[in-house]
C-alpha cells in the first residue's frame, strides 16, 4: 500500500484547549475538535513523516493500540479532515505551506 | 449545544480566555459622529510589543482574535501583525471601514487566511453615510472594498450601527448587503465616549424605533418567540454569569491596557508592565467581574427580565455600578416585550444618565 504524507493546511485556525485541539477552516468556517489521539496525529502532520510512521511512533506506543487498527482509524480521520481542506494528503512528502505554522 | 458552545463552556471551566478583541490603533481616517474613541496616538504598542502580546495570547489558549481600531489599516505594520497572528494559528476577524482596502489589500487578507472582515456601513445613500463618517466619498470606497474582498472569496459582514440619522435607511443597507452577497448585522447601541462625554447618547434611536427593530421578522426571525414575555428564572439563571466579559473574553487597547470587554472600561492591568496570564489570573478587577452572579445584581436580580435581558455589565459600570442595571438594556427589554424592567418600575430609569464613569489607563 502506498504511503500517505499529511500536512496541516495554512487555511486553518487551531488551538489546544485542555486535552482537545480546536480546529477551524478559515475557508468554510467548519469547526472541529480533535480528541487526544487525533491531536497527536494533527501535531505530527509535518508533511514529511509517513502516516504509518506517525501511527507507529506516536499512537501505538503512547496509547497501546494495535498498529493495523490504529492505522485504519487514522486514515479515516485524515480522509475526513482532508475533505474540508484542513489536512493536505499526498503519496509524496509535502513541502512547507506558505505560512510557517506554529501549533500551540 | 453546538460544538463551539461546548468549547466555550470548557474554556469557562478551565478559566481560559477563548476570545480577545485587540484594538491596534485608535487612529482613524473617518470621524464618525457616534464614535466613542479619541483618535490621537498616545503611545501605541510597537510591532514587537504586539507580537509579544499575540505570542502570550496563543500560549494561554486564545483562539478567536478580533483586530480592530480605530482603523486597522492606519498602522503601516497591519499586515505584519495579521501575518504573525495567522502564523500563531488564531482565528482572525478584522473590523475596518474598508476605505483603504483595494485589490492588493483584499488579496493579502485572503492569502493570510483571515476568517471574516466586518465593515461598517451606515446607509446605502452616500449623503447619509458620508455625513456620519465625515469623510466625503467614504461609502463609495467602502462598497468598492467589499467588492474586492468578495471577489477574493472572503467572508464579509456589513455592520450597521443604528442611530437617529440613519434609522430609516436600514432596509436600504440590508438590500445593499444582499446585492453585494454579504452578511448583515445591526447594532442599535451607542456608547458614551471614552472621556466620559455622554453627548453622543443623544444619537440613540428612540424606544419606538427600537420596538420596530425588535418586531421586524426580517431582523429577528420569529417575532413571537423573540418578543415573548420572559419565563420565570430558574436557579441556573440566578447562579449564571451576565456575559463572557472577563470570563472567556477580554479587550486589549492599543496602549496595552486590559479590560473585561471593549464596552467595559474597567482598567484591569497593562501588558507593558505584566504578563497577560498574570493579569488574566490575578487581576483583582477581573476577579471582581467574575464573582458576579445574576442573583447578586442589585435591582436586576428581582427583574422579570433577569434571564433574558441583554444587560451589559460594561454599560452598567459606565452608569456607576457594574452590579446595577444598564438603562439602555432596560429599554431594549421593555421595547422587545412591552414589560417594564424592575429598574423602570423603581423609577430610577434615566436618573443615572450623566453619571458615567470616565475611562482611565490602568494604574
Amino acid at each position: 500500500m502506498a504511503e500517505k504524507y499529511i500536512a496541516r493546511s495554512s487555511a486553518i485556525a487551531a488551538r489546544l484547549l485542555g486535552d482537545e485541539m480546536m480546529v477551524m477552516s478559515t475557508a468554510d468556517s467548519t469547526f472541529f475538535t480533535l480528541n487526544e489521539v487525533a491531536s497527536v496525529i494533527w501535531q505530527a502532520a509535518d508533511g514529511l513523516t509517513p502516516l504509518s510512521e506517525i501511527v507507529a511512533a506516536k499512537i501505538c506506543r503512547e496509547f497501546d493500540v494495535d498498529q493495523e487498527q490504529a492505522l485504519r482509524g487514522a486514515e479515516r480521520f485524515v480522509e475526513e479532515l482532508s475533505q474540508h481542506g484542513i489536512l493536505l494528503v499526498s503519496d509524496k512528502p509535502l513541502m512547507d505551506s506558505s505560512l510557517s505554522l506554529v501549533s500551540r | 449545544m453546538s460544538l463551539l458552545a461546548e468549547m466555550n463552556q470548557k474554556a469557562l471551566r478551565l478559566g481560559l480566555p477563548l476570545s480577545v478583541h485587540l484594538d491596534i490603533t485608535y487612529r482613524c481616517n473617518e470621524r464618525c459622529v457616534h464614535c466613542y474613541l479619541d483618535h490621537d496616538d498616545h503611545g501605541e504598542m510597537t510591532t514587537e510589543e504586539i507580537v509579544d502580546v499575540l505570542t502570550q495570547l496563543a500560549d494561554v489558549g486564545v483562539f478567536f482574535l478580533s483586530l480592530s481600531g480605530g482603523e486597522v489599516l492606519m498602522r503601516r505594520d497591519f499586515f505584519e501583525i495579521v501575518e504573525r497572528a495567522r502564523q500563531l494559528l488564531f482565528n482572525v476577524k478584522v473590523k475596518t471601514n474598508g476605505v483603504m482596502i483595494r485589490e492588493k489589500e483584499a488579496a493579502r487578507l485572503r492569502q493570510l487566511g483571515v476568517e471574516q472582515v466586518q465593515i461598517s456601513v451606515y446607509s446605502h445613500r452616500p449623503e447619509v453615510h458620508d455625513a456620519i463618517t465625515k469623510l466625503p466619498g467614504s461609502l463609495k470606497r467602502t462598497i468598492r472594498a467589499i467588492r474586492f474582498l468578495k471577489s477574493q472569496g472572503l467572508k464579509v459582514v456589513i455592520a450597521n450601527v443604528l442611530m437617529n440619522g440613519n434609522f430609516s435607511d436600514q432596509p436600504g443597507v440590508i438590500a445593499l448587503a444582499r446585492e453585494l452577497g454579504v452578511s448583515y448585522t445591526l447594532d442599535p447601541t451607542i456608547t458614551p465616549k471614552m472621556d466620559g462625554d455622554t453627548s453622543i447618547l443623544a444619537l440613540r434611536i428612540p424606544g419606538s424605533e427600537l420596538r420596530q427593530v425588535f418586531h421586524n421578522q426580517e431582523l429577528v426571525g420569529n417575532v413571537e418567540e423573540f418578543c415573548a414575555p420572559p419565563p420565570p428564572p430558574g436557579e441556573d439563571i440566578m447562579e449564571g454569569f451576565p456575559c463572557s466579559a472577563g470570563h472567556t473574553a477580554c479587550y486589549i487597547s492599543p496602549y496595552g491596557d486590559v479590560f473585561p470587554c471593549v464596552q467595559f472600561p474597567l482598567p484591569s492591568g497593562n501588558v507593558r508592565r505584566q504578563k497577560f496570564l498574570d493579569i488574566w489570573r490575578h487581576s483583582p478587577q477581573l476577579q471582581d467581574v467574575r464573582s458576579i452572579r445574576a442573583k447578586d445584581l442589585s435591582t436586576c436580580s428581582s427583574c422579570a427580565h433577569v434571564g433574558t435581558c441583554t444587560r451589559c455589565p460594561g454599560l452598567a459600570y459606565m452608569e456607576g455600578n457594574m452590579r446595577g442595571p444598564s438603562t439602555a438594556d432596560c429599554e431594549k427589554s421593555f421595547q422587545r416585550t412591552g414589560i417594564p424592567s424592575a429598574n423602570m418600575l423603581a423609577g430610577a430609569y434615566g436618573s443615572s444618565r450623566g453619571q458615567l464613569i470616565q475611562i482611565q489607563a490602568a494604574g
